[in-house]
């Protein structure tokens, strides 16, 4: 086993396994992988709502038409995208959250905790710790006005012509 | 989807490879659980040395310590002091709130509706230095009757824009022979309405238990005394003091007295939550 793995995580760089959480370069990734552990299960349930919801006829004209097993890619995928636009904005304002999990996962301040600072944690260190509680609303709004473009940006750029059903 | 079409060995092999990643997935997701739940009642030794095998006795000592040393029988008990009244509040302001905006045309109708529609886009953070000093001045910081307020608040937007989508969707007849029967409106929203709306209302319950249940930020900002710590807030002191005195399994105990009643919860009413998080991202 050990033989197997060393010069895997050699080839980025690494003597012997990662210290996830202890290492500043991957620290980022142990995270993300946690958010994704926890989320998944939400947008499933999300995709599988949506997909429920689109009528047999559907399908049933797409085997007419002699589709086989591409109905997911031609059929499901397309109807599902208000769906898919819906998750996307969710998906970039959780993004712009993450306080809890970063808080608890790393030791704020430390030297492998700075990489893993988001805006906010960041906020709250600075009203909270630091009692700089102006400049901590001035990241709040920032925070805001990011969340909002973001938003705009998502819809806006994903935009298609809606299937109504 | 259930149709029947020719399977052919491609097709075979592509459904084998689906089936493997969902069970994967599948096992990545509840391992975890499982892992934290055998933990729970191992003894500190065990758990660093043999982390994959089961407790060699069960360890219910360590629970005893996580409820009693580690105070989660306090947290508990403050949780609860903080959802149920919040929840309860929640669900009685956003039905008044969503019958009559449902029911009732009035000049403004519309303009609260989007007002609690603002609500939703309205992130913690950007309120969090303002509440603070809200409630200090208010004299309900670092008090349970504060954080209820701004629990309520917060639930408020989401809750409200459930129930107003649900009570249009309530057959009008029912109502319409209460008024001529002579009912007041009291008689009809708190006799009528309410029961009629027991399904969304258990929904909305239940959201917002897990929201409340989960919330992280709101405490930890508006709680500062230990004493009065909720679970999560308890929870998360209770791993940072681990870095300096290790009872490891204490912890796992602690952390599946927190994980074990949302379990629960999410397994006897998986459509209810489901519905309630769907709804806002689903038209219809």
């Amino acid at each position: 086993m050990s033989v197997l793995r060393l010069p895997f995580f050699q080839l980025f760089g690494f003597e012997g396994i990662p210290v996830w959480m202890g290492d500043p370069r991957t620290v980022r990734y142990a995270i993300a992988a946690v958010v994704i552990w926890q989320a998944a299960g939400f947008y499933m349930v999300l995709f599988l709502a949506a997909m429920e919801a689109i009528p047999q006829s559907f399908y049933e004209a797409a085997i007419i038409d002699g589709a086989n097993r591409h109905q997911f890619w031609n059929v499901t995928l397309p109807l599902l995208w208000d769906t898919m636009q819906t998750a996307l904005v969710f998906a970039g304002l959780g993004a712009f959250d993450m306080f809890a999990i970063t808080r608890v996962m790393v030791i704020s301040g430390s030297s492998t905790g700075r990489p893993a600072d988001v805006l906010a944690t960041y906020l709250y260190e600075q009203a909270f710790e630091a009692s700089r509680f102006g400049y901590a609303t001035a990241i709040a709004v920032a925070l805001f006005l990011l969340m909002l473009t973001l938003s705009v940006f998502t819809m806006r750029v994903t935009r298609r012509e809606a299937v109504e059903y | 989807m259930n149709l029947e079409y020719k399977r052919s060995l491609s097709s075979t092999i592509i459904q084998i490879v689906i089936y493997v990643f969902l069970a994967f997935w599948a096992l990545v997701v509840i391992f975890p659980m499982i892992w934290v739940l055998v933990s729970s009642f191992k003894t500190d030794q065990e758990i660093f040395f043999s982390p994959w095998t089961p407790p060699a006795k069960l360890m219910w000592d360590n629970f005893a310590r996580a409820w009693g040393k580690a105070n989660m029988g306090r947290y508990l008990f403050n949780t609860l002091t903080v959802n149920l009244p919040a929840i309860f509040f929640t669900l009685l302001f956003s039905a008044m709130a969503g019958y009559v905006l449902a029911r009732y045309s009035f000049p403004g109708n519309r303009l609260i509706f989007y007002a609690f529609l603002g609500g939703m886009l309205f992130p913690v953070m950007l309120a969090l230095v303002p509440l603070f000093f809200l409630l200090q001045s208010m004299k309900i910081i670092d008090s349970h009757f504060g954080l209820i307020l701004v629990y309520i608040a917060y639930s408020l937007p989401f809750t409200v824009f459930f129930m107003t989508g649900f009570f249009k969707t309530l057959p009008t007849e029912l109502l319409e022979a209460a008024i001529i029967d002579g009912a007041s409106h009291y008689q009809l929203f708190f006799q009528i309405v309410i029961p009629l709306a027991q399904n969304g209302l258990v929904s909305m319950g239940i959201f917002n238990f897990l929201g409340m249940w989960n919330q992280y930020i709101l405490p930890l900002v508006l709680l500062t005394s230990s004493t009065k710590y909720v679970l999560s807030q308890g929870l998360a002191f209770l791993a940072h003091q681990q870095r300096y005195q290790s009872d490891w399994s204490g912890l796992f105990a602690a952390i599946t007295i927190v994980m074990l009643p949302t379990l629960i919860v999410y397994v006897i009413f998986q459509n209810q939550i489901q519905r309630g998080l769907t709804v806002g991202a689903l038209k219809g």
